[in-house]
């Protein structure tokens, strides 16, 4: 008989990219990766992040010595994978996005981001709570409850922050809304019939919450005492 | 921006305390950061120039709960629209927009009143003197920047732009070197103000000042935001610059000037607006209807324009005309839709079940995972690692520095490369566990080449040689690693390791096994170094190394990882009996694990095991 053992080990994220691609398939989601070095265009301008605009300082970016930059946010992949689909489109983008700031704890100057996007004909605002909620319950706890604020961000119309109880807290995780016109007609489509939603979520603080795991680091140390563990 | 409860109070009665008005602002889109007594910390979105300010808050929140608010002040009497004093340059025309002064003479310069000074601690300020204190006081409480510049020490405005290297002494005493994005204000050629920014340190207002010029202008935001970028110079002022001001807020702002200054004994003996080309008020067509397609349920048409109404909205036949303060972030219908739901309350939006799609391009395989999956069965460990590498792990390779995509911008070194191979950090993921002796792990990820190239790879390293893999089908050849190599060094790895990669897009595999999705929690990692003990058992073949597994973690909580490597079926160890060995990784949270409390607990788990599962001790 062959040895099985030791048994190997998937990353927690992995896994938790394996698992939400399979639940958001079940609503008709890909999920796609797309480019983690990018141009201005992607990453700012084709979501109205324009240069003279202070929401540009939300993120402090890498750029490489060619002008280009490592993105900032998956959004970055919203425009760009349009060029080759066409309404109607579900989409999630799960992958590693990079931040130019000093690290802590929760922060790291790269990390994994959960961009999902829906464009159709009568794509509304309810379609989107629904969908958050969906993500929530499949992969957290199935009694969860979300909560909408207003926020901005330059690539949404309205724009929204979602926020979840958890463990009798409300814990903000991510940004929300329904895609600018504007990207909209950059993405090469016809803003007066299609609209669509769009959310933002840090994926290591999913699986953070996920695992009860207390500090980013731990997903990016490749210390086995902590990766044998899932 | 810190809310002043008091201060707030000045124009409206919220009718609720504190932190209670602290929650009322979180739902309307500006997080609540934290509140102290009467100082509300709010966190105000970028597209909000109009809430940089109390009275900017106060109208806000009297449009979201249709109270009444006191008007800030009638605009002051205007004397002239052009001036001798003040020049603007050709070059500088179009960065400002509008620009208000007036002159006052024959007052004091002394310290503010109490209530003037304890505001502008609370935000933080050192109060100096009632003019200085002013201008800020002003910018705080109307969000328009002001600016006194001392009468006596200039004979002109001059507004331009700079000239490359020229430099200027500020407010704070630095001395910077200008470039030509930098907009000034010049005297006879001597920089009197880093506009929009910071004043000059010459032209200031000191205790001896008796004749002043109170400056309240427009300058294009972006113009600003360029300036402060390329001097790196950030003030209160240019922050509100930045994020766009009421083009009529000028002459409200001078009106309370002018009635401070007169408190102070100071004469105002001249009002000036500079305004060539005035700002149209902007209208948008908001067909009611598009609110239900996008939010997904109908609003009232009452409540609709009592809601835009009540933010300054005019409203003629479903054509709005927004009020000049919001000119900078209200442009299309859906902005107004947002306005709406705000008053509508966001907790309103119902979820709604998303209609079927069958997407064409859900494929039943994913590639990747499959990948992953597969290399797990095989026994492997995933890893994930930095997609960066730094200048020294660069300089111990051997691949050519000119492809590698290089950061121009980096915080630290460690971050100056993107990866050109997943080599680098699988070697230094080996020398992170140095208490294991056998290790094999991968990573699938992306490395890169200038300018943009991007190549999904997977990398394995192993302590041991690998001959095959099971399920991958595509002839694998495994690179030695000598412990001479520079990089294996740099890593202090004194044993030859086994490494490959390749990309997967050209790895023929089994694409028919998912990732198994355990349900571990995380148990902390101690900073000090484990422990490794092993244990050699003899089992009925019923018996699950699961369960022995389980049964070691719940001995103690200095078990971080109890982990079975060798299963062996045999009769020679017995009729239905096999071989089970299994590591265990004890550790201590507060300090280096005591070699003697260890072994101790390690010789009473194998007891207990003994006789949990009727083992024998091999």
């Amino acid at each position: 008989m062959s040895n099985k053992y030791p048994i190997g080990h998937n990353h927690p994220i992995s896994q938790y990219i394996a698992k939400i691609s399979s639940v958001m398939s079940d609503i008709g989601f890909e999920t796609s990766y797309g480019a983690e070095i990018t141009s201005e265009w992607y990453n700012f301008d084709s979501l109205r992040i324009f240069s003279g605009h202070p929401a540009r300082d939300v993120q402090d970016t890498f750029w490489s010595t060619d002008n280009l930059v490592l993105r900032t946010h998956t959004s970055a992949h919203q425009v760009k994978s349009m060029e080759s689909r066409t309404a109607p489109v579900r989409m999630i983008v799960p992958g590693r996005i990079y931040r130019n700031e000093a690290t802590d704890a929760t922060h790291e100057a790269s990390f994994y981001q959960l961009e999902g996007f829906a464009i159709d004909k009568d794509i509304n605002m309810g379609h989107l709570r629904y969908t958050l909620e969906y993500i929530f319950k499949k992969t957290l706890d199935s009694n969860i409850e979300v909560k909408l604020y207003p926020s901005y961000f330059p690539f949404v119309e309205p724009g929204m922050e979602v926020a979840m109880k958890w463990k009798n807290k409300w814990l903000e995780m991510g940004g929300c809304g329904m895609i600018h016109p504007d990207v909209i007609t950059n993405m090469g489509l016809d803003n007066k019939i299609y609209q669509g939603f769009a959310f933002g979520m840090g994926l290591d603080r999913l699986v953070m919450l996920e695992r009860e795991v207390d500090n980013i680091r731990h997903f990016y140390a490749s210390d086995l005492r902590f990766l044998k563990q899932f | 921006m810190l809310l002043d409860y008091n201060w707030f109070k000045q124009f409206i009665d919220p009718g609720i305390n504190s932190e209670e008005l602290g929650n009322k602002f979180h739902s309307l889109g500006f997080s609540l950061e934290n509140v102290d007594d009467n100082i509300i910390d709010l966190e105000i979105t970028p597209n909000r120039g109009d809430l940089q300010s109390i009275y900017g808050l106060a109208r806000e929140f009297a449009a979201s709960t249709g109270t009444r608010l006191k008007p800030f002040s009638a605009p002051i009497q205007v004397n002239k629209n052009s001036s001798d004093f003040v020049t603007i340059s050709h070059k500088a025309q179009s960065s400002v927009l509008r620009y208000s002064y007036l002159i006052a003479r024959r007052g004091k310069v002394q310290s503010s009143p109490d209530e003037i000074a304890n505001r502008l601690k609370n935000q933080g300020l050192n109060p100096k003197n009632n003019i200085i204190d002013l201008t800020n006081y002003l910018m705080y409480e109307s969000g328009q920047p002001i600016h006194a510049f001392d009468l006596s020490k200039i004979s002109s405005i001059n507004i331009d732009f700079a000239n490359n290297k020229q430099s200027a002494q500020l407010l704070n005493g630095d001395t910077i070197t200008l470039k030509e994005d930098n907009l000034i204000a010049h005297n006879k050629g001597k920089i009197i103000d880093l506009v929009g920014i910071s004043g000059g340190a010459v032209p200031a207002v000191s205790d001896s000042t008796t004749e002043i010029l109170i400056q309240a202008a427009i300058f294009s935001p972006e113009i600003i935001r360029q300036s402060s970028k390329s001097s790196g110079v950030k003030t209160p002022a240019s922050y509100r610059y930045e994020r766009g001001i009421d083009i009529e807020l000028p002459l409200q702002a001078l009106a309370v000037a002018k009635e401070m200054l007169e408190k102070y004994g100071f004469v105002v003996e001249e009002v000036v607006d500079l305004y060539p080309k005035p700002t149209n008020l902007k209208t948008i067509n908001f067909d009611y209807a598009k609110i239900e397609s996008v939010l997904g349920f109908a609003i009232d048409t009452e409540f609709i324009e009592s809601s835009l109404y009540n933010l300054g909205f005019e409203i003629d036949n479903r054509l709005i005309t927004v009020p000049s303060w919001r000119s900078h972030d209200i442009n299309i219908p859906e902005d107004l839709i947002e306005e709406v739901l705000r008053i509508f309350g966001y907790d309103k939006i119902q979820s709604i079940a998303l209609p079927v799609f069958k997407n064409p391009n859900i494929t039943p395989n994913v590639f990747n995972e499959n990948l992953k999956a597969l290399l797990c069965n095989n026994g492997f460990t995933e890893v994930i690692s930095s997609a960066f590498i730094s200048t020294r792990e660069c300089q111990l390779s051997d691949f050519n520095i000119d492809k590698v995509v290089e950061i121009s911008n980096p915080l630290s070194d460690l971050n100056r490369y993107l990866r050109p191979t997943l080599k680098l950090k699988l070697i230094e993921a080996i020398s992170t566990n140095p208490w294991l002796n056998d290790i094999v792990l991968f990573e699938i990820g992306n490395i890169f080449e200038r300018p943009d190239h991007q190549t999904n790879m997977l990398g394995i390293i192993s302590t041991k040689s690998i001959k095959s893999i099971d399920g991958i089908k595509s002839e694998l050849h495994f690179e030695s690693l000598d412990t001479e190599m520079p990089i294996m060094k740099h890593d202090k790895l004194r044993r030859r390791l086994y490494f490959l990669e390749i990309s997967t897009e050209s790895l023929k595999f089994e694409t028919d096994t998912n990732i198994n999705l355990t349900t571990g929690r995380y148990r902390k990692v101690s900073k000090f170094p484990p422990i490794i003990l092993d244990i050699a058992i003899i089992v009925d073949q019923s018996v699950s190394p699961s369960d022995i597994e389980r049964y070691i973690y719940s001995q103690s909580d200095k078990i971080i990882i109890a982990e079975t490597f060798d299963e062996y079926v045999s009769d020679k160890f017995g009729s239905g009996k096999k071989s089970l060995a299994i590591h265990i990784i004890y550790q201590d949270i507060s300090h280096t694990p005591l070699t003697d409390e260890i072994e101790s607990l390690h010789i009473l788990i194998k007891q207990k095991i003994v006789t949990q599962f009727n083992a024998i001790i091999r």
